[in-house]
């Protein structure tokens, strides 16, 4: 089957000033600014099929929103080969567009003076989307992410996570064949995490609509995604299956303990003392050698604490491992 | 051409337009109180120095360019160039990007939307003061008519001119002297401030080959008869509407062509 995207050799590079911290630098940086040249992607190829749900992860700064710009046409890139649902991005943006739908966490995307629900209506226009579509799908949306009343208040008074939800109503209601979400699990609390995500899967399956997500959530990537592309300093280190990562890499958990008083020392098998601060204790447990939730049973029942919470190892530490390994081969 | 889309950016304009109910009142007054100000320092300069005419304008005369001038204000304004700046420092140009049409008609049809809620709410009040107590009358309906004409063209330019000034901010990144700069010059080299036969002979004869004063001054001439189809070819309605029309036309050409080299420079750093 031929891929929806087909990416080969992708670069962008822009230039950025560079300047020490002052006010004499500043002054300074009217006559003499220092450029400095930005490699946000050193060419990156990779091809996706129609009802994918790919994961594209990688650290901060790593390429992974430029990327993302250059795939729905927002972009320039400087030099490279994109070909998305037979467009040329960049160049077709107008007619392209129709047939994706975008969400960038970070950015404004409805109006923000008005309700929600015109910036809704008003996309009903804007991409020529039938009555008889429009209506039930919008009410079937605002029902599955409980947006009902809310989408009635102008955007500027609704939460983080309400923004959002509302920013996924808007990308999915032209019912787009691709839909790019960068980072749309940021600010929102773990419910309305768990709503967005059974909301794209149920996307997903219903209509093989497919998604490029791109996190710094494991637990998106998890729920989410069998695919996973890992980008950092612009170039790919790793495209493949979860389940290989997971089982290379993601064989450890971190449990953060929280004490209102000085912590307590911690020895169980299978864990490790990442750190331990007076009041908190990091421990890495190894799930190969301890199951999780015996980790937790242990420290329920041994130690009172304030707070915990068990997160998944950083992803800079998946991308250093799989740095050493290449380096190894 | 689909106007659908173009329509949706419209009715945002308008909603927007009264999102904020303090600002919508406060619009209401602006206008009656602009003109009251323009109409009581006119009166006085000529009561100060006792001279009938002034560069060929009565009182009477002063005041119609000056209501004139405000009407034709209402609708030859753009702020394109403050949404470019902001949205790009921002990265929120990104949204624009996204939607079907083209940067530059999205921006054109969302202000035409505030621009028509603008007229409506300011119209009626500077009507209901300018012509029982200003006394400002109706020269002739044929001149009106291509007033109103010339005055669409004029909204146009004003849009083209301040678009391209927008569109620089994809380069330089902050824009507000240069915005400043641009509206401090359209003002006084459009016939803002006072009307351009005060100004010196040879510039009235360069500024009739120049945008700026097709943005204001133009029309209210044509309303006040000054331009006409039987005047000599540089004062003649034919020629002064030509003039105009390439205008739209050259910066139209441009601001295609530098948008298309906006929009590579566009890097979405940080965004």
């Amino acid at each position: 089957m031929k891929p929806i995207i087909n990416i080969q050799d992708l670069k962008k590079t822009y230039i950025t000033h560079h300047r020490e911290p002052g006010i004499l630098n500043a002054i300074k940086s009217l006559f003499n600014r220092k450029h400095q040249l930005k490699h946000a992607l050193k060419g990156v190829s990779f091809q996706i099929q129609k009802g994918e749900l790919v994961g594209l992860i990688g650290p901060n700064g790593a390429g992974k929103s430029t990327t993302i710009k250059a795939l729905s046409g927002v972009l320039y890139p400087t030099s490279g080969l994109v070909n998305v649902l037979n467009y040329t991005p960049w160049k077709d943006r107008i007619h392209y567009v129709k047939e994706i739908g975008v969400v960038f966490g970070q950015k404004e995307q409805l109006w923000w003076d008005l309700p929600a629900i015109d910036t809704f209506h008003l996309n009903k226009d804007l991409f020529n989307i039938p009555e008889k579509e429009f209506t039930p799908r919008l009410k079937m949306m605002l029902k599955l992410l409980d947006l009902e009343e809310v989408s009635k208040n102008p955007v500027r008074d609704l939460s983080l996570g309400e923004r959002m939800k509302c920013k996924l109503v808007a990308a999915l209601l032209h019912n787009p064949q691709l839909v790019f979400l960068d980072e749309p699990s940021i600010g929102l609390d773990v419910i309305a995490k768990d709503i967005m995500r059974d909301f794209i899967i149920k996307v997903n399956k219903k209509e093989k609509t497919t998604f490029i997500v791109t996190t710094h959530d494991m637990q998106d990537i998890e729920r989410l995604c069998k695919r996973v592309i890992i980008i950092n300093h612009g170039t790919i280190v790793y495209d493949g299956s979860l389940q290989a990562i997971k089982k290379s890499y993601l064989q450890t958990k971190i449990i953060h303990v929280k004490f209102e008083e000085p912590a307590p020392p911690f020895k169980f098998k299978g864990c490790r003392l990442r750190t331990k601060d007076t009041y908190e204790l990091i421990i890495e447990v190894d799930t190969k050698q301890q199951p999780i939730n015996k980790v937790v049973q242990h420290i329920l029942s041994k130690y009172t604490f304030a707070d915990m919470e068990i997160q998944d190892p950083p992803i800079e530490e998946i991308i250093q491992k799989i740095y050493k390994e290449k380096k190894g081969e | 051409m689909n106007l659908k889309p173009h329509f949706s950016d419209i009715v945002a304009g308008i909603k927007i337009s009264f999102a904020y109910k303090f600002d919508f009142l406060i619009f209401l007054i602006t206008a009656p109180i602009n003109l009251i100000i323009f109409a009581y320092l006119w009166t006085s300069i000529f009561s100060i120095t006792g001279q009938e005419v002034i560069q060929g304008y009565t009182l009477q005369t002063m005041i119609d360019y000056f209501v004139l001038s405000l009407i034709v204000s209402l609708l030859a304004w753009s702020d394109v160039d403050t949404w470019i700046e902001i949205d790009n420092i921002k990265g929120n140009i990104i949204a624009n990007f996204l939607k079907p049409v083209k940067f530059i008609y999205h921006n054109y049809f969302f202000e035409l939307g505030l621009k028509i809620v603008g007229f409506c709410i300011n119209i009626i009040p500077v009507l209901i003061l300018a012509i029982p107590f200003l006394h400002l009358q109706i020269y002739s309906y044929t001149a009106t008519a291509i007033a109103l004409g010339s005055l669409f063209l004029a909204s146009i330019l004003t849009f083209m001119l301040t678009y391209i000034i927008g569109l620089t901010a994809f380069w330089l990144k902050r824009i507000q002297g240069l915005r400043r700069l641009k509206r401090a010059s359209l003002l006084f080299l459009s016939g803002g401030i006072i009307p351009l036969s005060f100004f010196p002979v040879w510039y009235t004869y360069l500024s009739r080959f120049l945008p700026f004063e097709h943005i204001r001054y133009t029309p209210i001439n044509i309303y006040l008869g000054i331009y006409t189809t039987t005047s000599p070819w540089f004062t003649n309605i034919y020629t002064i509407l030509l003039i105009q029309i390439i205008w739209v036309l050259i910066l139209w050409y441009l601001a295609v062509k530098i948008e298309h080299h906006a929009f590579k420079k566009f890097a979405g750093a940080g965004a």
